[in-house]
């Protein structure tokens, strides 16, 4: 959703990363949903790298 | 000894297990402990503390790597209970429906979403925000660490789509009367900001907050968004998006100083949004000439001031930051300076908000003839050689990395600056220590219960040395925060700490102490 809309529009979130942050946003009120994050290839740089180029082919 | 335990394949955010750092850190018989995921920054951070074993070498960056100096063998027992007792909470709190492992899956459950909230490490973050983009989602992108160019090109990413791309490393956020990340619980209204700076929009939400007139949107930027190569992308959507927001009737921009060639732009476009503005380049003075629906602000509370006088439509009131000061602030001032020795004349400003720090370094720049800084602010102001031992009249941002490596923000965890402000209380020459205290959404739950105990540990060895130190604080939240202002002011208050309502007078009230000239 363009931004100037998303200004006038209840906020639908995705979290990924810091669990306090959708919890705090749980708190308020406000629909959102934290990704179970996890580094991608197990955190391995040269697989990372090799998916990136894979996925931007 | 060394204790080490390694969780396979397993990732926690690093706030999470920061929060297992101190929990084991704060247990008897631990001399120091770390608590962080394998990867190689992190092991070469374990290697310079001593906490380094063989098999912490091994670990891979999707393992978590539990390191603690124990002072023997018959302590292992409690930490190893403590690391249970700590995943075990976490997993019984955690929601028994399964979550999506990425924000793509995210999307097929909810696909109306508008917005992502990024804070994964560093070296995954831009590839996170720019899946985030092309799902056609607005990001708030907290993670630092990200380069140059991969901010460029989420933010032209954002741009081509109608989206916004807020960060990289923005701390704070507040759209439709939702905080995001470190913010304050405001009232909404009808002053809307963009900002290049975390604590700056703290502080201005507040004090508006403050004068009973709430906020529309704050949209942050990235400390880095008003530099040359990113080309304030993001401030001018932001701009551009509050211009168009009917909620929206006055306008407030800060940051720090931009590059010169961005200041033109910036105010060119500030100066055809029809609306009021008010604008903050902390340090900064402002151009010859000036548009005239643009007010130039002298610090955040004249920001906040002249904003809701802007709203009501009534005529800015000329600022001093001296005139705010009440009569009763300014007896409690002279009583602070009558308690003091002859030379004890140095004020130490122990800062966990940066712009809050170099709001301070700025008004005390001008009562006084040198100030040191732990970081670079330019402005003649000298930087200290070794920010961990203050000189004079010394002012230190305790967020600054050099602080932060491997432990957690002093906004988060006041323990490295409740150890630097029982040293500076020891130092003979010190009158004064001026302290922010963030409170809201992202900060520590009661910074009372914290420092309380810090104050009573002054107080007590200043009547053993028969030395009295002052402490002066501002404490940067609401009364619907959910640590409560007026429950962390007034302890604080009980203790003898003088509180005042914004950074700018704490600052200059600091300034009087230590000058002892009321």
């Amino acid at each position: 959703m363009k931004f100037d809309e998303t200004l006038n529009n209840d906020l639908k979130i995705i979290a990924a990363g810091i669990d306090s942050f959708a919890e705090d946003l749980t708190e308020q009120g406000v629909d959102v949903i934290n990704v179970d994050w996890q580094p991608p290839a197990s955190g391995n740089p040269e697989l990372i790298s090799l998916l990136q180029k894979l996925q931007n082919k | 000894m060394l204790y080490t335990n390694i969780i396979r394949n397993t990732y926690y955010d690093s706030l999470t297990l920061m929060r297992l750092s101190s929990n084991l850190s704060s247990l008897k018989g631990v001399k120091q402990a770390a608590v962080m995921m394998g990867t190689k920054l992190n092991k070469e951070f374990l290697k310079d503390a001593n906490l380094i074993s063989d098999e912490v070498l091994q670990a891979s960056p999707s393992d978590v790597c539990i390191c603690i100096e124990v002072e023997d063998n018959s302590f292992v027992k409690s930490v190893s209970e403590t690391i249970d007792d700590f995943f075990n909470n976490m997993h019984s709190q955690k929601d028994v429906i399964r979550r999506p492992r990425s924000i793509s899956k995210a999307m097929d459950n909810m696909p109306d979403a508008n917005l992502a909230v990024i804070s994964v490490p560093g070296i995954y973050a831009a590839e996170e925000a720019k899946k985030a983009l092309r799902a056609g989602l607005n990001v708030f992108l907290f993670s630092d660490n990200v380069s140059l160019d991969d901010e460029l090109m989420l933010k032209q990413e954002a741009e081509k789509n109608d989206l916004i791309c807020m960060g990289p490393d923005c701390g704070t956020g507040i759209i439709n009367g939702v905080a995001l990340g470190f913010a304050n619980k405001v009232h909404r209204g009808n002053i809307g900001i963009v900002g290049a700076s975390g604590t700056g929009i703290q502080e201005i939400t507040v004090l508006i907050h403050g004068l009973g007139e709430g906020i529309s949107h704050a949209i942050g930027t990235g400390g880095r968004d008003l530099k040359k190569p990113v080309n304030a992308i993001s401030a001018l959507t932001a701009l551009k998006s509050l211009k168009d927001d009917e909620k929206t009737k006055v306008i407030v921009f800060v940051s720090k100083p931009p590059d010169k060639e961005i200041e033109e732009k910036v105010l060119m476009e500030l100066s055809k949004c029809g609306k009021p503005v008010i604008v903050l380049f902390l340090g900064s003075n402002p151009p010859n000439e000036l548009p005239q629906n643009i007010h130039w602000a002298k610090n955040m509370e004249d920001v906040a001031k002249c904003a809701v006088a802007l709203l009501k439509d009534e005529e800015i009131p000329p600022y001093s930051i001296e005139d705010g000061i009440n009569k009763i602030e300014k007896s409690r001032i002279k009583d602070e300076i009558e308690k003091l020795d002859k030379n004890q004349t140095f004020l130490r400003g122990l800062y966990s908000g940066g712009t809050l720090c170099d709001e301070a370094i700025f008004i005390l720049a001008e009562m006084f003839s040198e100030i040191w800084s732990g970081h670079n602010v330019g402005s003649g102001v000298k930087e200290l050689e070794n920010p961990f031992a203050s000189v004079g009249h010394s002012l230190i941002d305790m967020g600054e990395d050099i602080f932060t490596r491997g432990k957690p923000h002093p906004m988060i965890d006041y323990g490295t600056r409740i150890s630097r402000m029982l040293d500076e209380a020891e130092d003979e020459e010190v009158a004064v220590i001026l302290l922010d205290v963030v409170i809201g959404y992202g900060s520590h739950p009661n910074p009372k219960e914290i420092l309380i105990p810090t104050i009573k540990k002054i107080r007590e060895s200043g009547k053993q040395s028969n030395r009295y130190v002052s402490i002066v604080a501002s404490v940067c939240g609401t009364d619907i925060d959910p640590q409560n202002l007026e429950e962390q002011t007034k302890a604080l208050e009980q203790e003898g700490v003088l509180v005042f309502s914004s950074n700018a007078k704490a600052a200059y009230a600091a300034g009087l102490i230590a000058n002892k000239a009321l």
